[in-house]
């Protein structure tokens, strides 16, 4: 809808329109600030302390970011998360869209495909990790057997093990574990088109591919920018994965801005006494960050529409 | 009739909604108070919590440890709660620490005396003795120990040494490496049979810093340097001789072609798994084996021998720190039931018969004196010998400044003396944290 | 007026496709071949390695990695010991409790709120929107200890509703924002202005025009929720302590060793865990899809 029409919808804002608004969100504003504003505070204060998560927090102001900017693994992380979420982005929303709308309406088999293709999103990020991490291993692991029984044995890599690889291994088992899902949206979406809009371009003369470009493509815009959020949100939090498959592994070469911070406030990366403050600095700038780029992807998709 | 003509009586309406929600959770967090035990205990009775993730290392979900100890003190309950790993371990721990509600008894992991100098850990010197502490080995008390006091207890000592399959060494005709120079040499004979020569686990990271802790001792000969460098004290830096020396041997296995190409994603599960699945002539790995073997492979016949030696006629330095330890909370509420169970399940008899149970390698020198299995027997030997020295890294940024130098030598990015000024480096920027 | 508020054309019938050319049948046979080719090994690279967990559940230990692929004998000890040695069945049953609570109360906030967002006035919208949508991204890592604290005030530290409350919170903000995104495209302007002539009151708009329309939205954020709350490891792991009220997620990873893994038990328990996920989906996709059908008839 454009802006104009979804105003002619509001309700008028009465003292009446207002006490019923208020009565809508109430639920979700009680949540939330329980919930989630709490502990978004609590972030935003602690990352101006440096606290091992127990004991007496020390006051450091905004040293900790004045530490980010400098400290070489922090841009690190940052690369390796930049690195992923574009690439996961932009797969994870080209891939499901092209499937859908090439094989999902006039092959056999489409449902049983999405439910298969969808299992993988069942099982949870960390033993999705967990199981790839074995397939992937040198000397035994299911891949390497698998290329070398179909006579790609050359083929074969130290997948998890080599720095350059071991990023792109990773987008791909992310792709693996979230593609039924988008493809599920974009199926939906896609039953949503209006046939009538086909049949006149076709009468037009258009061909299969100029329908997709043409028609297909720009009416599934909202479920497009849908997806691509999502993408950016899971792809700039990412931990659970990799940390399963390589713990940031092998040196940081997997260390995403998730996985720095994790290791930050519950592992060893700061050896016995934790940098919990610090972490909670990575995590207001990733929430900066990300609320940016929210903001940026959604106020595009209003300026296309208007 | 856009919403900014709604005026400032609903705006601010929703932000009181909004705010009173929002400072309510905060309030009701400022008064979180101290204290309290994680233990939920029947009404009447006195309750215990002990957190650790021993499943394998002693002290499984059903221990009778804690049915024994309730039998014989009526009133008390034990509640024994035994995690995977320490990836659901320590958030876990973590955020009950945060919250006050410390379990009574739990595994420290690499933060015991960070946990003391804060109040979170018991003194156990001063709780239970000198003499009850006296039982164990040295090193797992220096381990602990701060000042004087000391804030946990070794519940598995550790060693580590090659691990190999008798029947295809003699196959091919080779003996377990008494120095790394003499494992260099056998290693083109290993590759020609198909084998890679030495695996070990490299996932998680702390596997390598184990792996090359324990040859900054081999090389200077002084098992204190090593804590002195992780300490930064006495002036002892990374940029130590002795530092640049060890890395410098590692680099040499990597460039004689000990490891296999996919070395740095082996994990301690794969690692065990090359070795009984014959695709590895040594597996470089520690004294928990034994216990993992005996359930996945139990017909897998197997030896162990000792960390290779600096040179011939040097001393097989390895690593000899407790993995596994104890903490018991400085505020539990039921301190004296606590301290109790702590003593109940180190006596003697007990002790011994609980890690023999578990095939583990004990940390106390009497229980050291009957280890049943043959294997945890040789690697518990090699510390009474006094081979012991430091593996585990407590400093900031120490762990993973050796671990990624390490991974920079094994992909030939670095030399070791600049490998040794990037762990400098790392543990200089986690200072400022 | 935008293309999606068009009725569809009949709404009985399959919606309308891309028909392939007739005109050239030889090239479209080789281009099925290869689409068939395409789908099934898609297809075996989907189900490939959830084959191989199944596979790997009926093997004993020794045999996970020596042994062949296809195990001589199957043998269920795994199950059995995951069902009554471990209890997988107790933590199986808390983790549908969780879920469900959480999906009904997510389901029930997000579409209260999501219709607010849309149609209401609530001051500086676009704000408030924002600061929701920030706490999308709040790493779960640094949730947990806030979380936990909370809870504890509260007296439901250790209690699977607790569990339930703190996993509704977190997932109130992605819900609404997928329900605003329905409820904008699926209801229109001139619905709403009918109903109020008609003189509905808000709650009867949002009852009976708005949510009917918005099914496939309620539907993807119950696809979501549960998602997310069965596959949650940390919060879980981290907010409950009793052995009894634990879900699914932590008590997997408890076959997990540090050092070593018993594979057989954790791929039969996944095999358990992973079931009746992929049952709801099957179920929840074709509401979803009928749901939509419906949503498109207009007027």
């Amino acid at each position: 809808m454009t802006p104009r029409v979804q105003e002619r919808a509001v309700l008028r804002p009465t003292l009446r329109g207002r006490t019923q608004a208020a009565a809508f969100v109430l639920p979700a504003v009680i949540l939330f600030g329980m919930f989630v504003a709490y502990p978004l505070v609590s972030g935003l204060y602690y990352s101006l302390f440096q606290w091992p998560g127990y004991g007496i927090p020390q006051y450091v102001g905004l040293q900790n970011f004045i530490n980010l900017a400098t400290d070489p693994s922090f841009l690190m992380a940052l690369r390796v998360t930049l690195i992923y979420t574009v690439s996961t982005t932009v797969l994870q929303t080209v891939v499901p869209m092209l499937i859908a709308i090439v094989f999902m309406q006039k092959w056999r088999g489409g449902a049983i495909l999405r439910t298969v293709i969808f299992i993988p999103s069942v099982i949870s990020l960390t033993i999705t990790g967990l199981l790839w991490q074995l397939a992937l291993q040198s000397n035994g692991g299911l891949i390497d057997t698998l290329l070398s029984d179909v006579g790609m044995g050359w083929a074969a890599r130290p997948w998890l093990a080599d720095s350059t690889l071991v990023v792109p291994v990773i987008i791909v088992v992310s792709l693996w574990q979230s593609l039924g899902f988008y493809l599920l949206i974009y199926y939906a979406g896609l039953q949503s088109v209006d046939p009538q809009l086909y049949e006149a371009a076709r009468v037009d003369g258009a061909n299969g591919l100029g329908l997709m470009w043409h028609i297909t493509i720009p009416s599934l815009r909202t479920i497009t920018t849908l997806v691509v959020s999502l993408n950016l949100i899971n792809g700039l939090k990412v931990f659970d994965v990799i940390y399963a498959m390589t713990s940031g592994g092998p040196g940081n070469a997997s260390q995403s801005l998730g996985v720095y911070l994790y290791q930050l406030a519950f592992g060893s990366e700061n050896g016995g006494s934790p940098a919990f403050g610090y972490a909670d600095a990575i995590g207001v700038v990733m929430m900066f960050a990300a609320a940016l780029l929210f903001l940026a992807v959604n106020i595009v998709r209003r300026e296309r529409l208007s | 009739m856009s919403d900014d003509t709604s005026g400032g009586v609903s705006r601010r309406k929703f932000l009181q909604v909004g705010g009173v929600a929002a400072a309510s959770a905060l309030t009701l967090a400022a008064c979180s108070s101290g204290g309290g035990s994680g233990g939920n205990g029947k009404s009447g009775s006195k309750a215990i919590s002990v957190w650790t993730w021993y499943g394998n290392q002693g002290m499984p979900n059903n221990s009778p440890l804690g049915s024994e100890f309730e039998k014989a003190n009526p009133g008390t309950t034990v509640n024994i709660r035994t995690f995977g790993n320490t990836n659901d371990y320590s958030p876990a721990l973590a955020a009950a620490i945060a919250a006050g509600n410390t379990p009574d008894i739990y595994a420290p992991s690499f933060s015991a005396i960070s946990y003391g100098q804060q109040g979170v850990a018991l003194d156990l010197r001063k709780a239970l003795g000198d003499s009850f502490l006296s039982q164990f080995f040295q090193s797992d008390n220096d381990q602990f120990t701060s000042n004087g006091k000391q804030y946990g207890l070794g519940w598995n000592a550790q060693s580590f040494g090659l691990f190999y399959d008798p029947a295809q060494l003699s196959k091919v005709g080779v003996e377990p490496p008494e120095t790394w120079a003499d494992l260099i040499a056998v290693a083109p004979k290993l590759k020609a049979a198909g084998l890679i020569p030495l695996s070990m686990s490299a996932n998680p990271s702390y596997g390598l810093s184990d792996f090359v802790a324990p040859l900054i001792t081999q090389a200077s000969d002084d098992p204190t340097l090593l804590l002195k460098i992780d300490a930064q004290e006495d002036g002892k830096t990374w940029n130590d001789d002795a530092v640049v020396a060890a890395l410098d041997k590692f680099q040499s296995l990597v460039k004689g072609g000990v490891f296999g190409a996919g070395l740095l994603a082996v994990t301690y599960a794969t690692g065990e798994q090359l070795l009984t699945t014959g695709k590895t002539a040594f597996l470089w790995d520690g004294s928990w084996v034994p216990n993992d073997l005996e359930a996945s492979s139990p017909t897998f016949k197997y030896g162990v021998a000792q960390n290779p030696a600096w040179e011939s006629g040097a001393k097989h330095w390895t690593g000899d720190q407790a993995g596994a330890a104890l903490s018991v909370s400085a505020k539990s509420p039921n301190l004296d039931e606590a301290l109790s169970f702590i003593k109940f399940i180190f006596e003697p008899a007990r002790y011994s018969a609980t890690l023999n149970a578990a095939q583990a390698m004990p940390a106390t020198k009497a229980a050291a004196a009957t280890v049943s299995n043959p294997q945890v027997k040789i690697m518990t030997s090699w510390l009474l010998d006094g081979l012991g020295a430091p593996h585990i890294l407590y400093g900031p940024g120490s762990e993973t400044g050796l671990s990624n130098a390490c991974v920079a030598i094994v992909q030939g990015k670095t030399t070791p003396k600049e490998a040794a000024a990037s762990i400098q480096a790392t543990v200089n920027e986690a200072l400022k944290r | 007026m935008s293309i999606l508020n068009k009725p569809a054309a009949a709404a009985t019938a399959l919606p309308a496709t891309v028909r392939p050319s007739d005109r050239r049948p030889q090239r479209w046979r080789l281009g099925r071949v290869a689409g068939y080719c395409f789908l099934v090994a898609l297809a075996l690279v989907f189900i490939g390695p959830l084959v191989w967990m199944i596979l790997t559940s009926l093997k004993p230990q020794s045999d996970v990695f020596a042994g062949p692929l296809i195990p001589r004998h199957l043998q269920f000890s795994a199950y059995s010991y995951v069902w009554e040695t471990l209890g997988i069945g107790t933590n199986f049953v808390n983790s549908l409790y969780v879920t469900s609570l959480t999906v009904a109360g997510v389901v029930v906030v997000s579409s209260l709120g999501g219709y607010a967002f849309t149609f209401l006035p609530i001051p500086a919208k676009n704000v408030v929107f924002a600061i929701l949508m920030c706490a999308l991204l709040l790493p779960s890592a640094l949730f947990l200890i806030p979380a936990f604290i909370e809870l504890r005030d509260l007296g439901m530290l250790d209690t699977r509703t607790g569990l339930a409350l703190v996993h509704t919170g977190a997932g109130v903000p992605l819900a609404i924002y997928l329900m605003r995104n329905f409820f904008g495209r699926s209801v229109p302007a001139e619905l709403r202005d009918a109903a109020r002539i008609d003189g509905a009151n808000e709650v009867t708009i949002f009852w009976r025009v708005a949510l009917p329309l918005c099914l496939p939205g309620i539907a993807t954020v119950a696809i979501f929720q549960v998602l997310f709350t069965w596959n949650d490891l940390m919060l879980s792991n981290g907010l409950i302590q009793d052995k009894s009220l634990q879900t699914l997620q932590p008590a997997l990873y408890t076959m997990v060793g540090e050092y070593a893994t018993n594979w057989p038990a954790l791929c039969a328990a996944l095999t358990i865990a992973a079931l009746p996920v992929v049952v709801f989906f099957i179920v929840a996709q074709r509401l979803f899809v009928s749901g939509l059908l419906v949503g498109s008839v207009k007027g």
